[in-house]
């Protein structure tokens, strides 16, 4: 069982034991076990696994049996609590008629106040002492974090909320602005995020860090009761000067035993508290100095002073209205730990002259390495899996701008000597870090056959995934198969490259979101039927060292699949 | 579940019908408890965590939404008191170890899975839950899946990967000889 086509084997013996395995998989794998004494002894120790685990369950009886019955007699002592407090549709419609009369009276009083304010409109307001960062950041090289509020839900901020003490009374008027360094910038956007409950109730996840944090259904998740939190995982250490958060704002609500915490380590076992409003230690983090605050679309700014994190993690047990937690959008705003002053992002330098590879149609432009007419031009030896469907993708049926498909052999792309597939073992990271099915590194592991195993399956909706090269390298193709075992059309294919990890600048390579539904732009490619030649996209000799998939659902279902990603390039150090 | 629909059930539970959630208790206490084993991996502490899960469910029935299957709150009940205990331990170092400890020394049953529950106590969750919710839950991955919320194709590969895993924690635990 040790030696490596065994090893392979043992995916698949896996699935045969538990009768997943389709019926010519499974002839593959009893012929392999004819011959293989180790395989063989691999499935029956599998299969006898299979009748302990079975056999320790049942065993278990009498203690389950016990556990029903004192959690009965718990029940018997107890009283069912106090009914979901979040009001139904008749009482929606109360409010909402409520709320509209407040509305337009605070619409006149806005009018009003805003006659005499007019001057400052757009002018960002000084920054208090409390507004600014702890850092020794000269006055002049500070500037107001431009946060983008949301649109307000309702007007003004109550004085009381009912169950809640030690309210903060309200501002009044707007935040002032919160000064930061000018090559600050909001570190969390699209970083991933985990929690305590990692099903929501409601929503996803990633929504914490998708830069919408409007608070109409849709647009928030809500985590269940009890004492959660979420931790965005920036990716890199960085100087963190502010964290906003917006919890639910749809309505007047205050969160409790709400703790915000930075970390350099993922145990948080280094952990600096940066916000605390547990004034009863409930949450076991310590009394909490700071108050309880309502939810507006403002969203509550924390001073950062400066902390060096890589983590950040923020908790909460309810709110005045139930005991569920919510959140519309966390902002980090930091800055990379190691910069004094950040540069301004690096525009994506085009390829040196003659390092562009050509198309089939122009390679007859090759010249010599060392001559004026620039590097000798190859074709990319693309290895391709088996074909696993042939003929017209007949299943494939009202996809708008669907490129006609061919089943001809793709004509061989031209590189300069000396490109080869630099992803391959590359680590790869993405927006589902726990897939469906298979491991991300799966991604880059060489294996790009359409076979059970081979394959990683993401979530649902928009997802990513991206493969760091470990250094900038000129590219010149990006070929990706998705799911090639049948007839398929991905959604919303973006490929982009970028020198930073956090894409803040970067070059798009495809793009056939034609309706701008990532957010990325909208896309001009046409959409494609995937097969086992996979997808070339040119990469035109771009400067970058990571690349990013983008993807939201198929012709078939909402999920997202990648059986191989190849990058094709050379890195800079070598020339 | 007899002649009752289960939101018929939920409902007599809001009333404070006791014998109404006795019917929900026999009914889901396997999956609680296989849900706490999975993120637990230890059957003393799944047992405590389930049966707080099923005491609170009937405390907190009322915040079920109409029209929410019990399932999946209850198991997002479980999930969290888990975490919660987890979370716990970690501040409190050392009190896991402790426990583990003390649990080793007790007597054995006459039957001993000590090897094999230490071994899924190794299990990454992610393949651990669900081995537990395949093993409590009758064998069926369609329910595993309606429970992960993943494909049944999902629970085939990632049971597959659960069982290799464990093979190889047993193999490495000396003395074990499947």
């Amino acid at each position: 069982m040790r030696n490596e086509a065994c090893k392979k084997m043992q995916d698949r013996i896996a699935l045969w034991v538990q009768g997943d395995l389709s019926a010519g998989a499974a002839e593959a794998v009893r012929a392999h076990m004819e011959g293989c004494a180790a395989c063989r002894a691999y499935a029956e120790a599998l299969r006898t696994d299979d009748r302990i685990l079975e056999a320790w369950a049942a065993s278990l009886g009498d203690r389950l049996e016990s556990l029903q019955r004192a959690a009965l007699d718990e029940v018997a002592r107890s009283q069912p609590g106090p009914m979901r407090s979040r009001p139904d549709a008749e009482q929606w419609v109360l409010r909402g008629i409520a709320a509209a009369a407040v509305l337009v009276i605070g619409i006149l009083v806005a009018q009003v106040w805003w006659q005499g304010q007019g001057a400052e409109e757009g002018l960002p307001s000084p920054a208090g002492p409390s507004g600014t960062p702890a850092h020794t950041e000269p006055q002049g090289g500070l500037l107001p974090l431009p946060i983008k509020l949301p649109v307000a839900m309702f007007p003004g901020t109550p004085r009381d909320l009912p169950g809640v003490p030690d309210l903060e009374p309200p501002r009044g008027k707007d935040r002032p602005a919160f000064r930061a360094p000018a090559d600050v910038w909001n570190v969390a956007l699209h970083k991933p995020v985990t929690s305590s409950d990692p099903v929501p109730i409601m929503g996803r996840l990633d929504m914490v860090t998708d830069g919408d944090k409007e608070a109409s259904e849709g647009h928030y998740v809500e985590l269940g009761p009890m004492l959660q939190h979420v931790t965005i995982d920036l990716g890199d250490v960085y100087e963190l000067f502010a964290i906003v958060v917006w919890h639910y704002h749809k309505e007047p609500r205050a969160y409790f035993d709400v703790i915000v915490q930075a970390a350099k380590s993922a145990d948080f076992a280094d952990a600096v508290v940066l916000f605390n409003n547990d004034r009863d230690n409930s949450a076991g983090w310590g009394l909490g100095d700071d108050r309880h605050y309502v939810e507006t679309n403002e969203g509550r700014l924390i001073d950062a002073k400066g902390v060096r994190a890589r983590y950040v993690r923020l908790y909460s047990n309810g709110n005045n209205d139930n005991e569920l937690n919510h959140y519309c959008e966390v902002e980090v705003y930091g800055r990379p730990a190691v910069a004094s002053p950040m540069p301004t992002p690096k525009p994506v330098p085009p390829p040196a002259e003659g390092a562009r590879p050509k198309n089939p149609a122009d390679a007859e432009t090759t010249g010599d390495e060392q001559g004026t007419q620039g590097p000798t031009l190859k074709p990319l030896d693309i290895q391709l899996p088996e074909q696993r469907w042939r003929g017209t993708p007949e299943s494939i049926k009202g996809i708008p701008r669907l490129e006609p498909y061919s089943e001809k052999k793709r004509p061989p792309f031209l590189a300069p000597a000396g490109a080869r597939n630099l992803a391959l073992g590359k680590p790869v990271t993405g927006t589902d870090l726990q897939p469906v099915l298979g491991e991300l590194e799966q991604i880059t592991d060489g294996d790009k056959e359409a076979l059970d195993g081979s394959l990683v399956e993401l979530g649902p909706f928009a997802q990513h995934v991206t493969i760091d090269l470990g250094e900038v390298c000129e590219l010149y193709a990006v070929v990706m198969w998705h799911f090639h075992h049948q007839q398929r059309v991905y959604f919303d294919v973006i490929v982009q490259a970028s020198q930073d990890p956090d894409f803040v600048e970067m070059e798009t390579l495809f793009n056939n979101d034609h309706d701008n539904s990532l957010g990325l732009g909208v896309g001009k490619d046409r959409h494609y039927v995937d097969d086992w030649q996979g997808r070339l996209v040119d990469a035109k000799g771009v400067h970058a060292r990571y690349v990013r998939l983008h993807s939201q659902g198929n012709s078939h279902n909402d999920l997202n699949h990648y059986t191989e990603v190849e990058v094709w390039g050379r890195p800079l150090t070598q020339d | 579940m007899d002649e009752r629909t289960e939101a018929q059930v939920i409902a007599a539970c809001r009333a404070g019908d006791r014998d109404a959630y006795a019917r929900l208790v026999r009914k889901y206490s396997r999956g609680v408890f296989a849900v706490c084993m999975g993120i637990l991996g230890n059957v003393d502490d799944a047992e405590d965590m389930a049966q707080d899960a099923l005491v609170r469910g009937f405390t907190r029935i009322r915040l079920l939404r109409d029209g929410e299957q019990f399932k999946p709150w209850i198991f997002r009940i479980a999930r969290n008191l888990c975490i919660d205990l987890l979370r716990r331990r970690r501040i409190g170092r050392g009190a896991l170890e402790k426990h583990q400890e003390e649990a080793e020394r007790r007597d054995l049953p006459a039957e001993d899975y000590t090897f094999l529950e230490r071994a899924i106590g190794r299990l990454p969750e992610k393949y651990r839950l669900p081995l537990m919710l395949y093993y409590f839950g009758g064998k069926s991955t369609e329910a595993v899946a309606e429970a992960l919320g993943i494909s049944p194709a999902g629970v085939c590969s990632r049971l597959s990967r659960a069982r290799q895993r464990l093979r190889t924690i047993l193999e490495e635990q000396r003395g074990y000889d499947a």
